[in-house]
């Protein structure tokens, strides 16, 4: 109990280097989230609306990344783009920007796997639609993610509650520096080898609270959309 | 105006099914003017027909050419799988017109007016995918009218619509036949019988006849017969 009521103490304490570490953590899981979304949605968009050669291909690809471990993630990474890999020359291993590199290559598939099954779905029933209304490609993507808003968001939130959660590939590609790259879930990790549980179990509480944050926002807009009958 | 060379001509059309011709080297010359009206017993092969016109499924073999005015036509197609958007009404009836790129002001006429004509005013902001099974199908046959289309293709318009509603889009039909060339598939004998002006009877894949509507309720042939009698579903 002693713990957990430390662990209050310090949230409720607004200590700047736990916020400091909560807010990196939210910016380098949005920063991926957002990138991810640009680069998965129009994919995904694309694979739900076309038939092309390869089509299933792609998915399983995508759907097998899904399941690639973090730890090998953050492997592969550090050995491209530390000093002697090719990407070296790069500069950025142990900073920020590869932790939102790590975070993308974790939740692009989910954003593409799960994406790409909803529209599918939204896509086959307009087919009809947008073949009597002779509507370009462009404009069936648009109109099936468009369509799609509500279920991509919990599928988009889906991969926003993977990115925090991620420890294995950015505590590689990081390392955890202090003030620098130092993130919830790496936070934890260390503190609880060093035996400050207080610090690390606020960490979790407050992970816990933005899980359950993201679940209320989904459950809303789900209700929303239903009683609006647009679903 | 119409002009001499329009013409509407399916030519050696070979459509299967399971491996075996539903539509066999099936040709028809349809006339460009007025209503066209479709009939047939279930299963015939009537909704496929209009599909295969409408260009949604694509024939094995054969050939379509459709020209009205001098040119393709504008074409709206009324399917009997009613499909709506994740929108609201005004949204549904805006979209094929949005994506044609009209002008907002344009839509907003039309689709206003249309409604109004139609009595649908005062629905816009309801989801269409709210409406029942009715008033889902009129809506879907106003949705083929936004962007004013010379060649309507209805597939049983009115099959689940009240008297009233039935009668407001028969009037419509009768009145815009100077403008626009019909054709449509009806289950309903009387509903033909106050439509057509050219009436194309199909049964089992294969053309029976398409001629004037007086012609055909005089047919001496067989099949006709019993179907005007009621006799053949």
């Amino acid at each position: 109990m002693g713990v957990l009521s430390d662990s209050f103490r310090l949230i409720f304490s607004f200590n700047s280097d736990l916020y400091e570490i909560i807010f990196l953590s939210l910016k380098i899981s949005s920063y991926a989230l957002v990138i991810s979304c640009i680069i998965g949605l129009p994919i995904a968009g694309f694979l739900a609306s076309t038939n092309i050669t390869g089509k299933k291909t792609i998915i399983i690809f995508f759907n097998s990344m899904m399941a690639l471990p973090p730890v090998f993630v953050g492997l592969l990474l550090y050995i491209l783009f530390s000093q002697t890999g090719p990407f070296g020359f790069f500069e950025i291993l142990y900073t920020p920007s590869i932790m939102v590199i790590a975070q993308i290559i974790i939740i692009l598939p989910i954003i593409v796997s799960v994406s790409t099954e909803l529209m599918q779905h939204i896509f086959e029933e307009y087919k009809e639609i947008f073949d009597n209304f002779e509507v370009k490609l462009i404009n069936r993507i648009i109109t099936t993610v468009f369509d799609a808003r509500i279920s991509l968001i919990t599928c988009i939130l889906t991969g926003l509650g993977r990115a925090l959660s991620e420890v294995g590939a950015i505590i590689i590609v990081g390392g955890n520096i202090i003030h620098y790259t130092r993130v919830m879930t790496t936070t934890i990790a260390l503190e609880t080898s060093k035996g400050n549980l207080s610090m690390a179990m606020s960490l979790g509480i407050v992970l816990i609270i933005i899980s359950i944050s993201i679940n209320a926002i989904v459950m809303i807009m789900k209700t929303i959309s239903k009683k609006n009958f647009y679903d | 105006m119409i002009k001499t060379n329009d013409h509407i001509i399916l030519k050696g059309i070979n459509f299967l099914v399971n491996k075996k011709f539903f539509f066999k080297n099936l040709s028809a010359n349809l006339s460009v003017k007025g209503i066209t009206i479709i009939l047939g017993p279930n299963g015939s092969g009537k909704s496929l027909l209009i599909r295969i016109l409408r260009g949604l499924i694509q024939a094995q073999d054969g050939e379509i050419s459709i020209k009205l005015n001098n040119q393709r036509p504008n074409i709206g197609y009324l399917s009997q799988n009613i499909t709506f958007l994740r929108r609201n009404v005004f949204r549904n009836l805006s979209y094929p017109m949005e994506i044609k790129g009209y002008d907002r002001n344009y839509i907003n006429d039309r689709i206003t007016s249309l409604l109004k004509y139609f009595h649908f005013l005062g629905k816009e902001n309801i989801s269409a995918r709210m409406l029942s099974k009715g008033n889902k199908q009129y809506l879907s046959f106003i949705r083929t009218l936004v962007t004013q289309p010379n060649l309507l293709i209805l597939d049983e318009p009115s099959s689940n619509l009240d008297m009233e509603s039935t009668k407001r889009i028969e009037k419509f039909l009768l009145k815009q036949k100077k403008n626009m060339k019909i054709i449509m598939v009806t289950h309903d004998l009387f509903q033909a019988k106050r439509l057509a002006d050219e009436i194309l009877f199909i049964n089992e894949g294969k053309i029976i006849e398409i001629s004037k509507k007086d012609k055909f309720l005089k047919s001496s042939n067989r099949l006709i017969k019993k179907f005007l009698e009621g006799n053949l579903f």
